[in-house]
């Protein structure tokens, strides 16, 4: 039993916030007052601290089976928790690559029991080869989440079609990294050809799609041309790509080294617009760890990816909410409910009777970033000595304390 | 998870989490396979040496390691007690001991005496894989068989698997249980009693003397092979009477469920264990035990030898 004292409970329906208590106990919130007193329940000052429903981070690389030298389920799970979030969907990008059953089942089965929700996509087509659809339906069966190949887009447009066609039929969502493989990927075109081919075939064809990682301006004109005419597509933005130019590269070498790869100023600050304009649906993370003898090649050779699990909410807190850009609702529904509905998880308001899984925010903590620290196995950031201010205070999952105050317990 | 273990001697010792990984890493080998990507020219193991002690006969074992052996560019030694120096007298850990003086990385040895790849271990800086020993264990072929059941989108949560046939002298059996087990499996043990031993009654085991019984709710069915030499032991007059009491046919067949699958380690004997049309039905999976076999060793070579 815990009683949350004197929280701030982010109303994100309403974009209201109130100041309550909130009684948990049996994984139900069952109370929310003022003045709870309960001699069994274990008391946590909440004084100035954000209440929201879960946080779900639906873009991470936890690399097991195959590449646990760089993180694993377990470590992956860990960072998540310390990060805030109540839940990841994990990529379907391993050794062997999670196209069958087989190899879903066993990382469920792993992350079994590790305090917070762990959630599988599926490859889209068989080895992520961009040739042969997988068997959906069995991997629905088994509990794929959605279905995507990811870092190796797909680039025949028949393929494209089949499968969209399908997700209609067979109601999964398929999340889609934009490239255009026949350019460079520092070709800002290489992706905004690929979002206008996906839209055009999405709106003739129908489906649930889902645009990854989106970085480039004209991308966002697109995708906001197409919401203004109904067409039923979702996207997510990192917080790298929303803070970071190009110029990064020269600071942080192959540390900044991702794909797609970081954009002109003009493009930041269209994605920042963009992302308080509600054309972008959800922060995700791409959490994509790698190690330090990985990275610490020349910049052509280094692999692609950065780590975002245990800096995303510090890095959105201090340059949205505290630069007056997003309020906490508007926060609370980048980092919960959009991504939740996107694929097809609850995340249930905080309200009694509801299941007790939360995130706690506290957004005026001022802390530096330290990979030392980090819970992940991995520590390729380039945000090594940020100074940001908010950040993850607590992790309520299914009613049990799974961190407090940075620990993950 | 990295890899820690040195030898393969059995799946009672085994960890969820090291059967899993097995299986991933055989599905990496069977893509390549798949996509005939692995030729005899692998790399990936070259430089390395194996032998294959078969102190017992074997066909299907040894030539599925031989060839996952030579899949990864390994040197392979064969080893035949029958024409070997083991029938001039020499014991066999001298025969280890010996072996072992020519510097290979992994032996396979296959023994009738229980334990022997144990005691193998005590005498060579080698990894050791046991191919079976006596009616103790014989992991690489559970191993291969949890991964069918796997690639076929069984849930091992809760999943009833039929052994059916003489357990009490089968290694398989006894290595599919322990496998089954870890993986939260159900097992139902089918044979006649005296085949059937004591000490396997446990939670999550279940006995039945009548196969009819199991048929319309299990997920697999495995069908040992009958060893004709044991027929006398558990009164069974003949194998006419052994396929009416116990072997799969058509009737029994359309008993299970759609989604049943019917395995069975090989060598088949038809008319007896299984009927002769059943073997190729679409609920056998018994070919694609053979081609998984050579994946699972190429997976387990690869593990001992480079983590």
């Amino acid at each position: 039993m815990i009683i949350l004292k004197e929280a701030t409970i982010v109303d994100l329906a309403e974009g209201k916030e109130f100041t309550g208590d909130i009684l948990i106990a049996e994984g139900i919130i069952q109370k929310i007052g003022s003045g709870l007193v309960d001699n069994q329940a274990e008391v946590i000052d909440c004084r100035g601290k954000h209440v929201f429903p879960g946080f779900v981070d639906m873009h991470v690389h936890l690399r097991q089976p195959g590449q646990e030298h760089k993180e694993n389920i377990e470590t992956g799970l860990k960072a998540a928790a310390a990060g805030g979030f109540t839940a990841v969907c994990a990529m379907a990008n391993t050794n062997p690559p999670v196209d069958n059953p087989g190899v879903l089942r066993s990382n469920l089965e792993r992350a079994r029991g590790k305090g917070i929700d762990y959630y599988q996509i599926a490859a889209a087509t068989v080895g992520q080869k961009g040739k042969k659809i997988v068997p959906v339906e069995e991997l629905q069966k088994a509990g794929a989440v959605a279905f995507s190949d990811d870092g190796f887009p797909i680039q025949d447009k028949g393929l494209m079609t089949e499968i969209l066609s399908l997700s209609k039929e067979l109601g999964f969502t398929l999340i889609e990294h934009c490239e255009d493989c026949s350019l460079a990927p520092t070709d800002p075109l290489s992706e905004v050809r690929m979002v206008e081919r996906n839209l055009n075939l999405l709106a003739g064809y129908g489906g649930n799609l889902h645009l990854a990682h989106v970085s480039c301006g004209d991308s966002l004109r697109l995708i906001k041309e197409a919401l203004g005419s109904n067409l039923d597509v979702t996207c997510e933005v990192t917080p790298h790509h929303l803070v970071l130019t190009q110029e990064a590269v020269k600071k942080y070498g192959t540390l900044a080294k991702v794909n797609p790869p970081l954009r002109r100023v003009e493009d930041v600050e269209a994605l920042q617009e963009a992302l308080c304009e509600k054309v972008i649906h959800c922060i995700a993370t791409d959490h994509a760890p790698h190690t330090r003898e990985e990275k610490n090649v020349s910049y052509k050779r280094a692999p692609v990816g950065i780590m975002g699990l245990e800096t995303a909410v510090g890095i959105l807190w201090d340059f949205f909410f505290h630069r007056g850009l997003l309020k906490s609702h508007e926060l609370g529904r980048l980092f919960s409910q959009n991504p939740a509905r996107i694929m097809g998880l609850a995340r249930p308001a905080i309200k009694e009777g509801n299941p007790a899984v939360m995130s706690v925010i506290d957004a005026e903590k001022e802390w530096t970033v330290n990979p030392e620290t980090f819970y992940s196995r991995s520590q390729n950031t380039p945000f090594t000595g940020w100074k940001l201010r908010g950040a993850p205070f607590l992790v309520v999952h299914a009613g049990n304390k799974i961190m407090e105050d940075g620990r993950v317990l | 998870m990295s890899w820690k273990r040195k030898h393969i001697l059995g799946l009672e010792e085994m960890t969820a989490d090291e059967i899993y990984t097995i299986l991933e890493k055989s599905k990496i080998y069977l893509d390549q396979i798949e996509r005939k990507e692995t030729g005899s020219n692998s790399e990936e193991l070259k430089g390395y040496n194996a032998v294959n002690l078969f102190f017992e006969h074997s066909t299907r074992t040894r030539m599925s390691f031989e060839l996952a052996q030579k899949r990864l560019g390994m040197e392979v030694l064969n080893f035949h007690a029958v024409t070997s120096s083991v029938s001039k007298g020499e014991t066999f850990i001298d025969t280890i001991e010996t072996v072992s003086a020519m510097d290979l990385d992994v032996m396979v040895i296959r023994h009738v005496k229980p334990g022997t790849p144990e005691l193998a271990t005590k005498h060579t800086t080698a990894s050791v894989i046991n191919g079976g020993d006596g009616s103790r264990e014989h992991p690489t072929q559970a191993l291969l068989d949890l991964m069918t059941m796997w690639l076929k989108g069984k849930d091992f949560a809760g999943l009833k698997v039929a052994i059916v046939g003489d357990i009490l002298h089968s290694r398989v059996a006894r290595s599919e249980i322990f496998g089954l087990e870890k993986l939260g499996a159900e097992v139902i043990l089918v044979g006649p009693p005296p085949l059937i031993p004591g000490d396997l009654s446990r939670k999550g085991i279940e006995i039945s003397h009548d196969i009819d019984e199991v048929l319309d709710y299990v997920d697999v069915l495995y069908l040992l092979r009958i060893q004709r030499e044991r027929m006398a032991e558990v009164f069974i007059p003949d194998e006419e009477e052994y396929f009416r009491t116990y072997g799969l046919d058509r009737k029994r067949l359309d008993k299970t469920k759609d989604s049943c699958l019917v395995m069975h380690p090989g060598p088949v004997n038809r008319g007896v264990e299984i009927a002769v049309d059943i073997v190729n039905d679409k609920k056998s999976v018994i070919l694609e035990q053979v081609r998984n076999g050579v994946a699972v060793r190429m997976a387990l070579l690869s593990l001992l030898l480079k983590g």
